[in-house]
Formats: structure tokens, C-alpha cells, sequence
């Protein structure tokens, strides 16, 4: 349902400003809304992980996974969006900063919208939007095949959120918590990596 | 792009010395409304370039290889490291 509305409001926001429905003045001011609001779901998210006792105790028990599946997902990732700069027109730097989103489409389409653009901002969103929709349909079909873990790389930072309910199902409890710690990395990682390229 | 790192560190911190659970429902509702505002205003970014809609075909096409290939490669990264470094038994 949140991701519905979630898409409808970007096309709403495009066709109300495509067809200058809304004012100019809030058509301009719309860059200092977005960072507004981007630092209150940063700060937000932060509040999260900070006040939840229980992630910050996995996170230090954490077992060898933990390290294993973010480690895998951001090579893996970063050099998957390197083999897209190589058959499409995006440079090297667009397309590892876009892979660099880990998913997480909202932030990652923001941060690249200001920083290298909209038409990169755009990319982002829907690109990243597509790998959470995959990863939540491929995961109970990858489980039967690799396993319970290497799923996981699929959802890259949704995996504390969206698509964790579908990794505690399919792959079970361990793999659930492995699940956040890679959302929580991943997440924490993305305003830090993504603006490297 | 300080800001962004500062307002996680914050949130962070407020989060680790407030009690567990604290304002659940009111922190909820302030991150959809902000998610939504936010998503709505980017799609206003986007409405304001006049050639959009020549531009939105090729965006769906790239972005479809692009998320398609970036899921493949993180699960063959997994895989490796799980066969180099992970549990023999399982």
C-alpha cells in the first residue's frame, strides 16, 4: 500500500508541476522542501536504530553473516552497476552512484537528484524501486535454489524493512535478523557511499 | 550532504538515550507524511524540465537493466564470499 502511494506521489508531483498546476514560487522552493524533509526521515531513521536495544545487542552478537552478506551485496552492487555503465549511456561514476542506493529508492533518488542531477534522480528511484520489487518476488523462488542467506543481496537495504517480513517467511529466523543487520549497514552506508562517485 | 550525516548521528543519539518505543505512533506518521511530501516534491523537480517525457522512455529501459543486473551481481558476490568464508556445515 506505502509503496503505492509512495509512486503516486512522485507522478503526481511531476504532473503538477509538468503542467505548471502549481504555483511557480512552490515550484521553486520545491529543492529546500526536499531537503527539509529529507533531514527529518534521516534523523527519523536514525531514532530508529538508536532506540532499539534489541538491534543494537544483534548488531555487536552479530555471527560471520553479518559481515559476509553486506560485504557481498555492496561489491556485488557497486560492480553490477559498473557492468551497466558499460552497455548503457551512464558514466561509470552515474551508475555505481545509482547502484549505491542499495534499493533504497526515496534517499538514493534525492541525494542524486541534487547531486548529479534530476534525470539521475529519476533513474534512481525507479531502478532502485524495481530492485525491491524483484527482490520481493524472487526471494521465496531463490531460497529453494541457493539458499536461505544469499537471498538476502537481493533486497541490499530494504532488507531491514520492506522486504524483511518476506526473508522471515522464506528463510527463516536467523536469516531475518542477518535480514536487518544488512538493512541497518546497508542504510547507514548509503549516505556515505553514494556520494564517493 | 554534512547535514544528512549530522541529522542520522542526532537521531542516533536521541534514539539511544530516549526509552525504548518512545513516541511510536506520532514518529510514524511525521515519516510517511515527510516520505510522501518528499517523493511528491522530487516529482516536482523532475515536472519542471520541459522535455521530460522524451527523457522518461529511456529512463524505464535503463533503469529495468540497471536493477535486474545489480541484483544478479550482489547475489553471486554472496554466494563467493559465503563459499570462501562461510559455515562448512550449512
Amino acid at each position: 500500500m506505502m509503496i503505492l502511494l509512495m509512486i503516486s506521489a512522485v507522478f503526481a508531483g511531476t504532473f503538477f508541476s509538468f503542467t505548471h498546476i502549481l504555483s511557480d514560487q512552490l515550484i521553486s522552493s520545491s529543492i529546500m522542501i526536499t531537503e527539509v524533509s529529507l533531514v527529518v526521515l534521516l534523523f527519523l531513521i536514525g531514532f530508529d536504530i538508536g532506540n532499539n536495544r534489541e538491534s543494537l545487542k544483534t548488531l555487536i552478537k552479530a555471527d560471520r553473516y553479518a559481515i559476509i552478506i553486506p560485504a557481498g551485496t555492496i561489491i556485488g552492487t557497486i560492480f553490477g552497476g559498473y557492468v551497466v555503465s558499460l552497455i548503457t549511456d551512464l558514466s561509470a561514476n552515474e551508475s555505481m552512484a545509482i547502484s549505491a542506493g542499495f534499493g533504497w529508492h526515496s534517499l538514493s533518488a534525492i541525494l542524486l537528484a541534487d547531486l548529479k542531477g534530476s534525470d539521475i534522480g529519476a533513474i534512481a528511484f525507479m531502478s532502485n524501486v524495481f530492485r525491491e520489487c524483484i527482490a520481493l518476488v524472487s526471494i521465496p523462488f531463490l531460497v529453494k535454489f541457493i539458499g536461505p542467506y544469499s537471498p538476502i543481496a537481493t533486497g541490499g537495504a530494504t532488507t531491514m524493512d520492506v522486504t524483511l517480513p518476506v526473508i522471515e517467511k522464506y528463510c527463516g529466523k536467523r536469516a531475518a535478523i542477518i535480514g536487518f543487520i544488512n538493512g541497518v549497514i546497508l542504510s547507514t552506508l548509503v549516505p556515505i557511499i553514494l556520494p564517493l562517485f | 550532504m554534512l547535514s544528512y550525516v549530522i541529522a542520522l548521528g542526532v537521531g542516533v543519539a536521541a534514539g539511544f538515550f530516549l526509552p525504548s518505543g518512545f513516541m511510536t505512533k506520532p514518529k510514524s506518521l511525521i515519516f510517511n507524511i515527510s516520505l510522501l511530501g518528499l517523493l511528491f516534491f522530487m516529482g516536482v523537480n523532475l515536472g519542471r524540465d520541459p522535455e521530460l517525457l522524451s527523457k522518461l522512455s529511456n529512463f524505464g529501459i535503463i533503469s529495468g537493466i540497471m536493477s535486474v543486473t545489480v541484483v544478479v551481481f550482489s547475489v553471486i558476490a554472496v554466494m563467493i564470499l559465503m563459499r570462501i568464508f562461510g559455515e562448512k556445515s550449512s
